[in-house]
C-alpha cells in the first residue's frame, strides 16, 4: 500500500480530530477526508450540466 | 470623510469660503453639482452609425455629435462584452479585473465556467426522506476584481443607479441602486433555455443546445405537458421541478385554450401571451421559486407547436440577488411590472435552431426594446428630479440583433440571399433608429447644453461579419501542439475527450483564448516552463501567417501575449488571445474543446455577425454632449472622466484620463 508523508503537526491535528468525531483510527479518518475532496473535484469534472448551462449563451454551441 | 461630510463640517467649524483661502481653493476644485447620464448601447458600430447618420436616419445622434463630439474608442483585447464592460466598470484592463473571456477554466480540474460569476450550492445539507435540507446558504460570487466606478460615487454620496451593467451579477450594494446584467442566469441556472412543446419534434432535436423540445400527443384535441423549472436542490438527486399545463385545441379554427397554475389563456395561432407567472414548489408550503415567461403559439393544427421563452427570475420576488436594494426591486416591480431579468434577454438560440423564425424573433426584439425604453424613461425621470447623480442604462438589442441579422446585409455571408435582404435587410437600420428614438427621449428630458449635465452614449465594441469559423483546437492539432489518441471519431468527442495530454503543449478554450498545458499549473500539464516561450512564439507565428485555403485571406491579424506579471496576478489568464481578422472567429465546436475534420469552414448559423476578433477592427463608439479633446480615447478614459467630472480623484488602479483634456 502506498504511503504519503505529511507534516508532524498536521498529523497530530488529524489524530485529534479523528478521536473527536469518533473514527476508529487516524488512517481511516484521513482516507475519508481525502475521498470526499477527490469526489468534489471529480464531480466538478464530470458535471455535464456546467457545459449545458454555458451553451445557453448565444456565443457558444 | 466624504465630500458632503467635509463640506458640512467645514460649515459647522466656520470655514466659510469668505474667510478661508484654502476652502476657496477646494471649492473651486469641486465642480458644481453634476448629473451624468450614460447610455450603454452594446455592439453599436461606428461604421453603421455614421452611415445611417449621413442618410439623416439618426437625428438625435447627429445632434449630439454636433453639439459635443463623436469618436471611436479603443476597446479591450479581446473585444468581448464581459471583458470590455468590466474594463469600463473598474477603469482598467483585464490585468486588474481578471475577466478575459466569456469562459474561463479551472486549471486544476479543467472545468469550464462562466467568467463573471459563480453560483455554488450549500456545502452542508442533511437528508430526510427524499429531501436534502441545506444547513448553510449557497453562495453567489461576482468574479470581477477591482473597485467599480460606482463604488467611488457612493463614497461621495452621489446618488447612482446602474442598470444591467454586463458582468455585474450578483448585485449587492448598500448605496447604489442596481439591476444585474449579462451573466445573470435564467431560472434553470443556465444562460438561456427555451422550451418547444410540439407534436412534431424537429429533426435536429438531439443537436439543439440552449433549449429543449418536449414532444406531446393530443387525444381528442386535449394534451398535457410539463414546463421544466429549476433543479430542486432540496430533493436528493436534484430532479427538475415541473409545472404541468393543459392544452385544448380547436381543429377547425386555429385556437387553443391553455391552463397553467390557474392562469387561463385563449390564443390564436401567431399570438403571444404577456408575462406568465410561474411558481415552482421546492418544498410544500415552505419553499417556492418564482419565475416569469412568455408563450407563443406557432401552429395549432395539423401539428401543434408552442414556444416557451426562457424562464426569467421574477424581479418581484427574486430567488437570486439580481437587484439591489430590495426596496429598489420593489420600486421597479411596482412601476414596470414584470420584465426580462436574464442577462442577455434575446433568445438567439431559438432563432439559430429555427425554433422561431425571423419575424417571430423580431416580435420579441421589439417587445424588449419597448421594455427597455420604459425602464429608461422611469430612470431618467428620477435622475431629472435629483440635484446630482449618475445613471448608467444598458441596451442589449443592437448587439444581439446584429449577431442574428448581419447575414441580411452581408452578401458574402453563407446564409445571404437577395430575397433575405429584401425581406429583412432593413432590420439593423430600423433597430438603430429605435436607439435614436430612445436617445431622443433622454435629450428631451435634459438640456444637453447645460455645462453641469454630462451625456455619454457609448458601446463596448463595434461589429463585423462572421463568415468563416476556425476550429482553433483542430489547427493546434494540425500544427503538432495537440496530440490525439485517435480512439474516437474526431467530431464525436466532446470537451477534449480524445486528447493525449502527455503530448499536448497547448489548447484552446473559450472564444479567443489559448492556454499552455503547463506542468504544475494544468491538471494534465506536460509542458515545462522552459519550453513555454518557444511554444508561444511558434503558435503566434503560425497564426499570424495562417491563410484561408478557400480564398487566401489572412485569418488572424493580431495575437496578444499575456505578460508573466499579469499571470502572477491572474493565474487563470490565457497565455495567448487571438485577434481574428474580419469575417473569422473561433468555431462553435472549438469553444468548448471539440474538434473538426476541416479546420476552417463556413459559418452556417444565423448568428452571422460578431465582434470577438482583433479589437482594432471593431472599435467602440462614443457620443458626448461635450467636445472630446483626448486623442485616441479608450474605454478607460470614459470611466476616469465620469469620476473627475464629479470631483472625485482618479484612483491609482484607473489608468485613463479626462476626455475633455488633451
Amino acid at each position: 500500500m502506498p504511503k504519503i508523508t505529511i507534516a508532524a503537526d498536521l498529523y497530530d491535528r488529524l489524530k485529534d480530530c479523528s478521536i473527536i468525531v469518533g473514527y476508529s483510527s487516524t488512517d481511516e479518518f484521513i482516507s475519508h477526508v481525502l475521498e470526499k475532496e477527490v469526489a468534489l473535484i471529480e464531480e466538478a469534472e464530470d458535471d455535464p450540466d456546467v457545459k449545458e448551462r454555458l451553451k445557453g449563451l448565444g456565443y457558444i454551441s | 470623510m466624504n465630500r458632503r461630510e467635509f463640506i458640512a463640517k467645514s460649515a459647522i467649524l466656520g470655514l466659510g469660503a469668505t474667510f478661508s483661502p484654502a476652502a476657496n481653493l477646494l471649492a473651486a476644485a469641486i465642480p458644481k453639482r453634476r448629473k451624468t447620464l450614460v447610455l450603454g448601447i452594446d455592439g453599436m458600430d461606428i461604421k453603421l452609425a455614421t452611415a445611417f447618420m449621413r442618410l439623416g436616419l439618426l437625428p438625435n445622434f447627429s445632434k449630439l455629435a454636433q453639439t459635443g463630439g463623436l469618436s471611436t474608442v479603443t476597446t479591450s483585447f479581446p473585444p468581448q462584452s464581459p471583458v470590455a464592460w468590466s474594463s469600463f466598470s473598474v477603469g482598467a484592463w483585464p490585468a486588474v479585473h481578471g475577466i478575459y473571456d466569456f469562459i474561463h477554466r479551472n486549471p486544476a480540474t479543467m472545468t469550464p465556467y462562466l467568467s463573471t460569476s459563480q453560483v455554488t450550492a450549500p456545502e452542508k445539507t442533511f437528508a430526510i426522506g427524499g429531501f436534502e435540507i441545506p444547513l448553510s446558504s449557497g453562495k453567489v460570487v461576482n468574479l470581477r476584481k477591482g473597485r467599480p466606478f460606482w463604488d467611488y460615487l457612493a463614497d461621495y454620496d452621489i446618488p447612482t443607479t446602474i442598470q444591467k451593467m454586463p458582468g455585474n451579477f450578483p448585485c449587492q450594494h448598500d448605496k447604489v441602486d442596481m439591476l444585474s446584467g449579462m451573466g445573470t442566469p435564467d431560472l434553470r441556472g443556465g444562460y438561456g433555455s427555451f422550451t418547444l412543446v410540439t407534436t412534431a419534434p424537429p429533426a435536429n432535436t438531439n443537436k439543439i443546445t440552449g433549449g429543449m423540445v418536449v414532444p406531446i400527443e393530443f387525444v381528442d384535441d386535449y394534451a398535457e405537458a410539463p414546463i421544466l423549472g429549476p433543479d430542486n436542490t432540496l430533493r436528493q438527486g436534484h430532479p427538475a421541478v415541473t409545472i404541468p399545463f393543459k392544452i385544448w385545441r380547436d381543429r377547425t379554427n386555429p385556437v387553443v385554450r391553455l391552463l397553467i397554475q390557474d392562469q387561463e389563456f385563449v390564443l390564436n395561432q401567431g399570438d403571444w401571451t404577456g408575462w406568465l407567472h410561474l411558481s415552482f414548489t421546492m418544498l410544500n408550503h415552505l419553499s417556492e421559486v418564482k419565475g416569469i415567461c412568455k408563450l407563443y403559439i406557432k401552429s395549432v393544427h395539423p401539428e401543434f407547436s408552442m414556444y416557451v421563452s426562457p424562464i426569467n427570475i421574477d424581479p418581484a420576488d427574486p430567488v437570486l440577488p439580481i437587484v439591489s436594494s430590495p426596496a429598489y426591486g420593489k420600486e421597479l416591480a411596482r412601476h414596470l411590472g414584470p420584465f426580462h431579468t436574464k442577462g442577455l434577454p434575446e433568445d438567439t438560440k431559438a432563432l439559430s435552431y429555427d425554433i422561431i423564425g425571423n419575424g417571430e424573433y423580431l416580435d420579441m426584439a421589439y417587445q424588449l426594446i419597448d421594455e427597455s425604453r420604459l425602464g429608461m424613461e422611469h430612470e431618467i425621470a428620477k435622475l431629472a428630479r435629483l440635484d446630482e447623480g449618475l445613471l448608467f442604462y444598458y441596451f442589449s438589442s443592437l448587439d444581439q440583433d446584429s449577431h442574428m441579422f448581419w447575414r441580411t446585409i452581408d452578401p458574402e455571408s453563407p446564409l445571404y440571399t437577395k430575397e433575405l435582404e429584401l425581406q429583412f435587410g432593413h432590420t439593423l437600420k430600423d433597430l438603430y433608429i429605435e436607439m435614436d428614438k430612445c436617445l431622443g427621449r433622454a435629450m428631451n428630458t435634459f438640456d444637453i447644453r447645460d455645462p453641469n449635465f454630462q451625456l455619454l452614449v457609448m458601446s463596448d465594441h463595434g461589429f463585423g461579419p462572421f463568415r468563416r469559423q476556425v476550429n482553433l483546437n483542430s489547427w493546434l492539432h494540425e500544427q503538432g501542439f495537440i496530440a490525439l489518441n485517435g480512439s474516437t471519431d474526431i467530431e464525436e468527442g466532446e470537451y477534449f475527450a480524445d486528447v493525449n495530454w502527455d503530448k499536448t503543449a497547448a489548447y484552446a478554450l473559450g472564444i479567443n483564448a489559448i492556454y499552455l498545458n503547463l506542468t504544475g499549473r494544468e491538471r494534465f500539464g506536460s509542458l515545462s516552463s522552459g519550453q513555454a516561450n518557444s511554444v508561444l512564439t511558434k503558435i503566434r507565428q503560425g497564426l499570424m501567417t495562417l491563410r484561408d485555403p478557400k480564398n487566401g485571406y489572412k485569418v488572424v491579424t493580431d495575437v496578444y501575449q499575456t505578460s508573466e506579471a499579469e499571470k502572477q496576478v491572474n493565474p487563470h489568464a490565457p497565455d495567448l488571445i487571438v485577434g481574428w481578422n474580419l469575417g473569422y472567429r473561433t468555431s462553435w465546436s472549438s469553444i468548448l474543446g471539440s474538434f473538426a475534420r476541416e479546420t476552417i469552414t463556413d459559418n452556417d448559423d444565423r448568428w452571422s455577425g460578431d465582434h470577438c476578433i482583433d479589437p482594432s477592427l471593431v472599435p467602440a463608439i462614443l457620443f458626448s454632449n461635450r467636445k472630446i479633446i483626448r486623442a485616441k480615447p479608450t474605454m478607460l478614459d470614459i470611466t476616469a472622466t465620469i469620476l473627475s467630472e464629479h470631483g472625485i480623484p482618479i484612483p491609482a488602479h484607473m489608468t485613463g484620463g479626462s476626455l475633455y483634456q488633451g
